[in-house]
């Protein structure tokens, strides 16, 4: 499919990872406009005690969709709009390993932010419980209405979303660095979303897990979160699993955005690049064992706390030692004041306050007072507003005229930065002084002293605003009559500053190749390569694989016929998918370590597979945490059969030697034993589906429904997590015989039944935890 | 400012002053150190480049030492290390009473309002009366959906939480009326989830009590 470059579908269908870039840019701002609209609302609100603007219940909503909006639909997408432009370029690759998955990454996210957003046009409004969702308010009983359905519809097309995301960045930096590019050289910014991705990697599947039970709780009856035995604090710890880690994840590319404007304007290298990616590697792993400051008063353990308490304060040394390299940094410098640097510089110096207050909340003993008032909202403001946001602007001055070819207005981009800093420390900087005020209130009575902080703060908003609208009035002019900006108007040193501003869309006319002394050069590819490779760059599947999710979702809340059709645009694009022809070509020769010898699609059914964990660890630990909290339980083959269990475990653990079969026929070319292993692996798989439904029929008819204690709740919804993936898997198998049978899977290229024998061994595997943990004991 | 209205308040304030200074100084010294090198590094015309800056095309040399960065990590480790001390002083305190409480009054968070069950069975809503200079001990937990208990005069809240019991102890030294608010998002009432904690002198509280 080849498409004109300035027409409509170009958009629609591309998968090119510049062209995904910008969609992202865009539709980040766009998200920026609806959650800053919404603080402003709120700000006028609060501008004055009693006031009237926004009410109890809309103000709630506000709240609550500003909080989802800013974090998942603003902030990190705004770095992965980045990221998916220039980090193949940075990199040296011509593309991202997956393009068709890179484009529906984007479309899911998109479509995501529109069905939570969809809310507030029905009755009762959009989500409204905060962004964290705190269990019971989540739950029907105290929230019946359909823009909380929506609102967690929305979280998990934008999980998914990520979820490809994540597989794809990790197999692209792994997997397609140019010949000389090794990890120690790449540029600190991709180095930062490699990290980032890792940890939305581990992250986001415990939120997906909640996300799954609350969809079960709201839609099925299942007890998970109305039960005092799961309920607030099973849902504080699926949820800060994610939520700290989604804290770095947003941060870390603000920092990394940073510590690339610095050297550049600097004119002197980063001081400690290493020791910096050091401290980010072990501030990343340590994200994972900070969550539960944020439940330091829900009465946990005190051991427990205790030890997250020594984690909490630790995490603050390798971002200090970050904080530090930017400022030494500068020591011997020439800085040049551009507006990149300006907002390089002023989002360290923000970050530095919002990093001070962050120790004083890791303290169990202050949190017992701190822990929901503006204080925090003062905080993580500096943070993530502070650092994050500033850092990003920085990349978005540096790296503007790459993706334009443009400049833009020097003097109004000072002026922004002046404006920005003006406001947002009017905004932010009181709210340490409401430190009695709780957060979310949508009013405050008069004379608790409360009236001056929240006046200049609302003054500050309009400030913040404004700089904003500078911004865009500066881009808007740059695109229309900005100066030509040529390959490398700041003398940047890393690879998508050697080619045209923007960039041809093959990113290189040759290779790039990174010489043992650093230098980079571009060499032409010899004999049949060159930039004629054909690979594409527009599949229209993406996007109508997301639509149908999308309308597949709205069914939920608009009835089946809405959702049948939406099942029928799914499952039609998911043929048309899996029937295109795509041509993705990954280099000959690269960089690879430590993945040189483990190929691209099974590198990304590993990287899927440890998300795969998580998600299976939070629902199996979810189980037991309330089977521990229960007072009583039934015994092992009072509720369940053992035997029928043990069955079915006999049939699917056969089903793996069967792939296994299957797979030594493709690689030794024996296509009888490739198609025999394949049919026997799906009749297989289809038989232990068909035993599990007759025992769920089997126990709804004795009147063991979702909602019959906790033991049914969490055994239906496990087991039908894993029944869904072994469904998935048939599909795939459906897929991979219709191959076989035209004899395309070979000797030579099994790669497909590979990561397909990967993924249903995953998927045994994690049946031989729930054969005994439900069945036996 | 109160100051002592309880001896968890007194600590409470101490610590955050503690916080808050070495936070102050620390923050200004960091801030200081790069306001400083950003004035004595900027550009002035006709100053050459770095004879390390970045190339187009070339990757930068490394720069800087692992010495640097471990000085710096336990400069960062020691105060750390000092504050948490305090820290573990003050939960100690918030969490163990110092003398049993004669007193426990349960606590129940809803939508929206909060109701105190004294040991006798008196049952009061959205206010609280409690004796001076005695240990009070609040049983905390909610009805419905997650709460946040607090006494902003006296520094102190815990979460309210439906199937959980968590308690905090207060012992207050001055009469008066004090405001009890929820701190956590609970649906569309949470702004007006405020009650009262009125301390009497011992003798009105005992005749209050009995009667």
């Amino acid at each position: 499919m080849e498409i004109p470059l300035n027409s409509v579908r170009r958009w629609l269908f591309t998968t090119n990872h510049k062209d995904v870039g910008i969609l992202y840019f865009i539709t980040s701002l766009y998200f920026l406009v609806v959650g800053g609209a919404l603080a402003v609302l709120m700000r006028l609100q609060l501008m004055a005690p009693g006031l009237n603007i926004l009410q109890s219940a809309p103000f709630n909503q506000a709240v609550t969709v500003h909080g989802l909006v800013m974090v998942l639909w603003f902030l990190s997408p705004l770095a992965f709009a980045f990221a998916n432009y220039f980090v193949p370029l940075q990199i040296g690759a011509r593309d991202l390993a997956f393009p068709r998955l890179n484009a529906m990454s984007y479309w899911f996210y998109l479509f995501g932010g529109l069905l939570a957003a969809i809310g507030f046009f029905t009755p009762g409004g959009a989500i409204d419980t905060g962004w964290t969702v705190y269990a019971p308010l989540n739950t029907a009983k105290y929230s019946p209405q359909l823009g909380v359905t929506l609102g967690g519809a929305g979280l998990l097309m934008l999980i998914a979303s990520v979820t490809m995301s994540t597989v794809n960045f990790l197999v692209t930096i792994f997997r397609s660095r140019a010949p000389g590019m090794t990890l120690w050289r790449m540029p600190i910014y991709t180095w930062g979303i490699l990290l980032t991705v890792f940890m939305m990697l581990f992250a986001f599947p415990s939120v997906a897990a909640g996300v799954i039970m609350l969809a079960a709780d709201r839609l099925l009856g299942t007890l998970y979160f109305s039960s005092v035995e799961g309920g607030a604090i099973l849902w504080d710890h699926l949820f800060w699993f994610f939520g700290h880690p989604e804290v770095y994840i947003v941060l870390v590319p603000g920092l990394v955005a940073i510590a690339e404007v610095l050297p550049v304007f600097a004119r002197k290298p980063l001081y400690g690049k290493k020791i910096l990616i050091t401290a980010l590697i072990i501030g990343s792993i340590m994200s994972f064992m900070v969550w539960a400051h944020h439940m330091f008063v829900t009465g946990i353990d005190p051991g427990f706390r205790k030890f997250m308490t020594i984690t909490t304060e630790t995490i603050s040394i390798p971002f200090g030692v970050a904080t530090l390299a930017f400022i030494l940094t500068l020591v011997g410098a020439s800085i040049r004041f551009t507006t990149p640097m300006l907002f390089a510089l002023g989002g360290v110096a923000l970050f530095i306050i919002g990093g001070i207050t962050g120790v004083f909340n890791s303290s169990v003993a202050l949190d017992y007072y701190l822990r929901g008032t503006y204080w925090i909202v003062a905080h993580f403001h500096y943070t993530l507003v502070g650092g994050a946001t500033t850092g990003l602007i920085a990349a978005l001055y540096y790296w503007w005229p790459k993706m334009t070819g443009r400049m833009f207005n020097e003097k109004l981009g000072k002026l922004h930065f002046i404006v920005y800093m003006i406001g947002f420390n009017l905004l932010y900087f009181p709210m340490h002084f409401l430190i009695d005020m709780p957060r979310r209130v949508f009013t405050y009575p008069a004379g608790m002293g409360w009236e001056l902080p929240n006046m200049l703060a609302t003054m500050g908003t309009i400030v913040f605003a404004l700089s904003w609208l500078i911004l865009f009035i500066n881009l808007y002019q740059s695109l229309r009559k900005g100066e030509p900006a040529g390959n490398n108007p700041w003398g940047a040193w890393s690879l998508e500053w050697l080619v045209p501003s923007p960039p041809p869309r093959h990113n290189y006319d040759g290779q790039p190749v990174v010489k043992a002394d650093g230098t980079i050069t571009i060499q032409p590819i010899p004999a049949n390569g060159g930039h004629h490779i054909h690979e594409t760059h527009y599949s229209k599947w993406p996007l109508f694989i997301s639509l149908g999710m999308f309308v597949t979702f709205l069914g939920v809340g608009l009835g089946l016929p809405v959702l049948l059709l939406g099942a029928l645009i799914l499952i039609g694009s998911i043929v048309g998918w899996a029937k295109e022809k795509f041509i993705a070509v990954e280099p000959a020769e690269g960089e690879r370590w430590p993945f040189a010898n483990v190929e691209r699609v099974r590198l990304g059914v590993w990287t899927l597979l440890f998300g795969e964990v998580v998600l299976f660890g939070a629902l199996i630990g979810s189980y037991i945490f309330v089977r521990i909290n229960s007072a009583t339980w039934p015994a092992p083959g009072e509720f369940l059969n053992p035997m029928e269990g043990a069955i079915n475990t006999f049939i699917l653990v056969t089903s793996s030697l069967t792939a296994i079969l299957a797979l030594a026929g493709a690689k030794s070319g024996n296509q009888g034993l490739l198609r025999g292993g394949l049919i026997a692996t799906f009749i297989l798989g289809f038989i232990f589906l068909f035993n599990k439904g007759r025992e769920w029929s089997e126990l709804f008819s004795h009147g063991i429904t979702f909602s019959s204690g906790l033991p049914a709740t969490t055994y239906y919804i496990t087991t039908g997590a894993h029944g869904m993936h072994v469904a998935a898997g048939l599909a795939v198998l459906i897929y991979l015989i219709i191959h076989a049978f035209k004899g395309r899977i070979t000797k030579e290229n099994h790669a497909g039944l590979e990561g397909f024998d990967l993924y249903w061994h995953f998927v045994d595997i994690v049946w031989l935890f729930l054969f005994p943990l439900f069945y036996l004991i | 400012m109160t100051t002592a209205l309880s001896p968890v308040t007194a600590q409470w304030q101490e610590l955050f002053t503690l916080y808050l200074t070495i936070g102050t100084v620390v923050g200004s010294i960091v801030i200081a150190l790069l306001i400083y090198n950003i004035i004595r590094y900027r550009h002035k015309p006709g100053s050459p480049e770095p004879a390390d800056a970045p190339t187009p095309g070339k990757v930068p040399a490394d720069r800087g030492t692992i010495g640097a960065a471990l000085i710096l990590t336990l400069i960062v480790t020691g105060i750390l290390f000092t504050i948490t001390l305090g820290t573990m002083e003050t939960v100690d305190l918030i969490e163990k009473p110092p003398e049993k409480g004669t007193m426990v009054i349960k606590v129940h968070g809803f939508q929206w309002g909060w109701k105190f069950i004294y040991p006798n069975g008196l049952e009061t809503v959205n206010e609280v009366r409690v004796p001076r200079d005695e240990v009070i001990i609040f049983a905390v937990t909610s009805d419905d959906v997650f709460h946040k208990f607090q006494l902003i005069e006296f520094k102190i809240g815990v979460d309210a939480i439906p199937g959980k019991v968590i308690w905090i102890w207060i012992k207050p030294a001055d009469t008066g009326e004090y405001t009890i608010q929820c701190f956590e998002l609970c649906g569309v009432g949470h702004a007006f989830m405020t009650g009262r904690l009125i301390v009497m002198e011992p003798s009105e509280f005992e005749s209050w009590y009995k009667g």
